[in-house]
């Protein structure tokens, strides 16, 4: 497939949705249901991000990556900070790497 | 009311650019791993300027999904943006010739910082923070495509785990201050993982459906928050 056919059909349909509200729009002319609708999407959306392709993560290694994950959701638990997170659940699944804690584990 | 100016920008962007490098290092990884060249990977971020949505166009294309379908599941994640530009326009009237750079540069992350801003918003300030976070993420793209030979295998598979843990790390704190965040997410994953399973719909629609089903079920159930 042509990536740029990709980047560009990806631009537009990521640049209008930033650009015609601020346009045309105010806030508080649009619905409050509507309103509301929208504000589950970005949860929903993590939601389906993180699962199920965060299982397979670092690939074919089910259980490095759910332990993965899990650091990260404890560290986010207690830290706002995205960095701290990140790095706390690359090294977790660095030292598993390193030392094969888990990864025959197969699901 | 003070007004937020050019420097604040600039210091209000410094951590958006400290945290997106190491995630668009990250993305070059993922392109290069799947053999995408590094003038499409830095057009990629250069023009999409999108996280979790390039991350999405990847695995998608990965998969060998097309374009159209590609476009209408990255349309639907972005969609929560159109929100963000109405309300960043509902609290300040920018200068309509600057509109295309501000809207342009309206991300999850950028959205946040510049809304938590008490000061008047001016059109220097969006475009500095706006400006911080593109530098960080188009650097870090072109430096991760470079670095992709100089990493070992154990930490480029280590790093695979990156994007998941900024989307944990973006959700963790919705949750404690909203528990619906949590259910809503939760909603989603389960309804995704069990769309995986089922294997009816092309692996893009998958998504799809399970974002709006989360967001109705949360739409329905949540009526009081």
């Amino acid at each position: 497939m042509d990536i740029f056919t990709v980047v560009l059909v990806m631009t537009a349909v990521t640049y209008i949705p930033r650009l015609v509200p601020m346009m045309f729009f105010r806030s508080d002319m649009i619905d409050p249901r509507i309103k509301r609708f929208l504000s589950y999407i970005p949860y929903a959306a993590l939601g389906a991000l993180i699962l199920p392709g965060g299982i397979n993560a670092v690939s074919g290694m089910p259980f490095v990556s759910i332990t993965g994950i899990l650091i990260a959701v404890v560290t986010a638990w207690f830290n706002r900070n995205i960095i701290i997170t990140v790095a706390a659940a690359v090294a977790s699944v660095y030292v598993m790497l390193a030392a094969g804690i888990l990864t025959a584990v197969e699901l | 009311m003070k007004r937020a100016g050019f420097m604040d920008g600039m210091a209000a962007g410094l951590p958006v650019f400290l945290g997106y490098f190491p995630i668009a290092v990250t993305f070059g990884l993922m392109a290069k791993s799947i053999d995408i060249s590094l003038p499409e990977a830095v057009s990629f971020s250069a023009l999409v300027f999108a996280g979790a949505s390039q991350f999405v166009g990847l695995t998608m294309i990965q998969a060998g999904i097309g374009a159209g379908e590609i476009g209408l599941a990255v349309f639907l994640l972005n969609s929560r943006h159109i929100l963000m530009s109405a309300s960043l326009s509902s609290k300040t009237s920018f200068n309509r010739f600057l509109v295309p750079v501000i809207a342009f540069g309206v991300t999850d992350e950028t959205f946040a910082v510049s809304s938590m801003r008490d000061e008047t918003l001016t059109e220097e300030f969006m475009i500095a923070l706006n400006f911080s976070a593109y530098a960080g993420w188009v650097s870090g793209t072109a430096a991760g495509h470079f670095a992709g030979d100089f990493l070992s295998t154990a930490l480029r598979e280590s790093m695979s785990i990156c994007l998941y843990a900024m989307f944990v790390a973006i959700l963790v704190p919705e949750v404690k201050r909203l528990r619906m965040a949590g259910t809503t997410a939760i909603m989603a994953g389960v309804c995704n993982s069990a769309l995986k399973y089922a294997d009816i719909f092309m692996p893009g629609w998958n998504i799809i459906l399970s974002i709006i089903t989360a967001c109705v079920f949360a739409f329905i159930f949540f009526r009081s928050e």
